[in-house]
């Protein structure tokens, strides 16, 4: 996919055209292996499954029509059966622009079936100026499944001197386990962003990520998630980071004053939580 | 308002009621040792965020959803559960609502079922016949007041300072009770990632008065 030419420094302009997309991916386990059982995809989205040597598949998720804005929407469904693994990554930092009119919508609905793992690992939202995203992501744990979830977010960019003040975002997580709720994220945003510069809210901070791990032994993954990080090697201090743990999740959150530091902790953290290496979209 | 109800609300949002808020910092007690509030504006600063973008903002929205529905209050309190970004904030809203409940049973005869601090209130305040609007403003007040007092220790601050602090809040205590009163299942939610980071890092501190 080619970057959207709105990466010009006179920054993005609006992008009228109302974009749909849907995307359903379902896993199942064959002669022991995670095999794609189910693959569907409609309008602005694709996934791919490139050749990795990792030991499960690993998707890439693709919104061919360059970033969201108002009106546009994207459905992302991802069912794992009973005993399979699989890494979900979206393909590059999403780029939510001015919105004429509405907000752009996003449902992301991932079901775990029991004895499976579920990685799903966003890259950057990007908000600009006059950006509304509204966003529902509804995890569905069966049993013992377990997941990782992350989703960062930064607002404009720091390279081009962008302070984004009118932004909506409405982002709402609920994480179930066997239908009960196990973990809800609220997050809403509405001008002026100037009204988030307080140390209790986003500081001077211009991107958050937040990781949530699902499963039985999340307390026992606080401590090696907590040496990842503080200390040597750690996100240093232009990104503050913590984690906590109890009854069966594990919640980091992030905030850094830019999105490259962020990127970098996260990465960090990821390939050292996971004990594996990050999907290649990552990497770049 | 009747006297029953002002009564009503004196007391169950007095610091002496006993849900042991004292011991509940909120995060604040890493706020302080970290530098992010060092002085009476900023703790104006700190408090008006977590009211408006944090955890009052949310909690004075489930506390009203109870209210007004006490038959869902046990899905209020799984949600208000859900929503607990830390192990330690998660332990503050359930011990307090669950001493919040057991104390009003034994004094008012309300459901003594624990719950999350907000749904406790809101059913607790269902019951009882409260107001709304100032049933959701006396408990912003009653949570801004306990971390007033929490920074007086801290910072620390003057008696008077604090309470300086407090009454220029109450405007923003006022606005977060009136949009919640408003607010739809969608408008939930909020801001504030660096009061979730600082609960997060009380959690490993070595020095702590506060349980939070």
């Amino acid at each position: 996919m080619h970057a959207p030419p709105t990466d010009a420094a006179s920054g993005p302009p609006p992008r009228p055209q109302r974009a749909r997309g849907a995307v359903r991916l379902g896993f199942a386990r064959r002669d022991g292996c995670t095999r794609l059982a189910d693959l569907y995809q409609a309008g602005s989205a694709r996934a791919m499954l490139p050749r990795s040597h990792a030991p499960h598949p690993e998707a890439t998720l693709i919104n061919t029509a360059g970033g969201l804005t108002g009106g546009d929407r994207f459905d992302w469904r991802v069912e794992l059966a009973p005993g399979t693994r699989a890494t979900l990554a979206t393909q590059t930092a999403e780029r939510v622009y001015r919105s004429a009119a509405g907000a752009a919508r996003v449902d992301i609905a991932l079901r775990v079936g029991a004895g499976a793992h579920l990685d799903w690992l966003g890259q950057e939202t990007i908000l600009f100026e006059g950006g509304a995203l509204e966003r529902r992501l509804l995890l569905d744990l069966e049993g013992d499944a377990t997941a990782l979830i992350v989703e960062p977010l930064v607002f404009g960019r720091a390279a081009m001197g962008e302070t984004p003040d009118r932004l909506f975002l409405t982002d709402r997580w609920s994480l179930r386990r066997d239908a009960r709720p196990l973990h809800e994220e609220a997050s809403r945003i509405r001008p002026p962003m100037t009204a988030l510069r307080g140390a209790a809210a986003l500081g001077a901070a211009r991107a958050v990520a937040t990781v949530i791990y699902a499963g039985h032994d999340a307390g026992d993954r606080l401590a090696p998630a907590r040496r990842l990080l503080s200390g040597d090697g750690g996100p240093g201090r232009d990104v503050q980071a913590a984690a906590s743990a109890w009854d069966g999740r594990l919640v980091v959150r992030m905030m850094a004053g830019d999105a490259a530091p962020l990127r970098t902790a996260l990465k960090r953290f990821l390939t050292g939580f996971r004990g594996l290496p990050l999907p290649r979209v990552w990497a770049m | 308002m009747d006297s029953r109800a002002r009564h009503l609300l004196l007391s169950l949002f007095s610091p002496a009621y006993p849900v042991g808020s004292f011991a509940y910092s909120h995060g604040l007690e890493s706020a302080i040792a970290d530098g992010a509030v060092t002085c009476a504006d900023d703790l104006t600063d700190w408090l008006a965020d977590v009211l408006r973008h944090g955890t009052g903002r949310t909690d004075a929205i489930l506390l009203a959803r109870a209210a007004r529905a006490p038959e869902t209050a046990a899905e209020v309190s799984a949600l208000a559960e859900a929503l607990a970004p830390s192990l330690e904030r998660h332990t503050e809203t359930m011990a307090q609502g669950a001493a919040f409940a057991r104390v009003t049973a034994a004094v008012h005869g309300t459901d003594p079922g624990p719950l999350a601090f907000p749904a406790a209130v809101g059913a607790a305040s269902a019951a009882l016949d409260l107001p709304l609007g100032d049933t959701v403003a006396a408990y912003l007040h009653a949570f801004a007041a306990n971390l007033v007092s929490a920074a007086v220790r801290l910072v620390p601050l003057g008696q008077t300072d604090g309470q300086a602090v407090l009454a220029s809040l109450f405007p923003v205590i006022d606005a977060a009770a009136a949009d919640a009163l408003q607010a739809d299942p969608d408008d939930l939610g909020g801001f504030a990632p660096g009061a979730d980071l600082a609960a997060m890092h009380h959690e490993t501190k070595t020095v702590r008065l506060f349980r939070t």
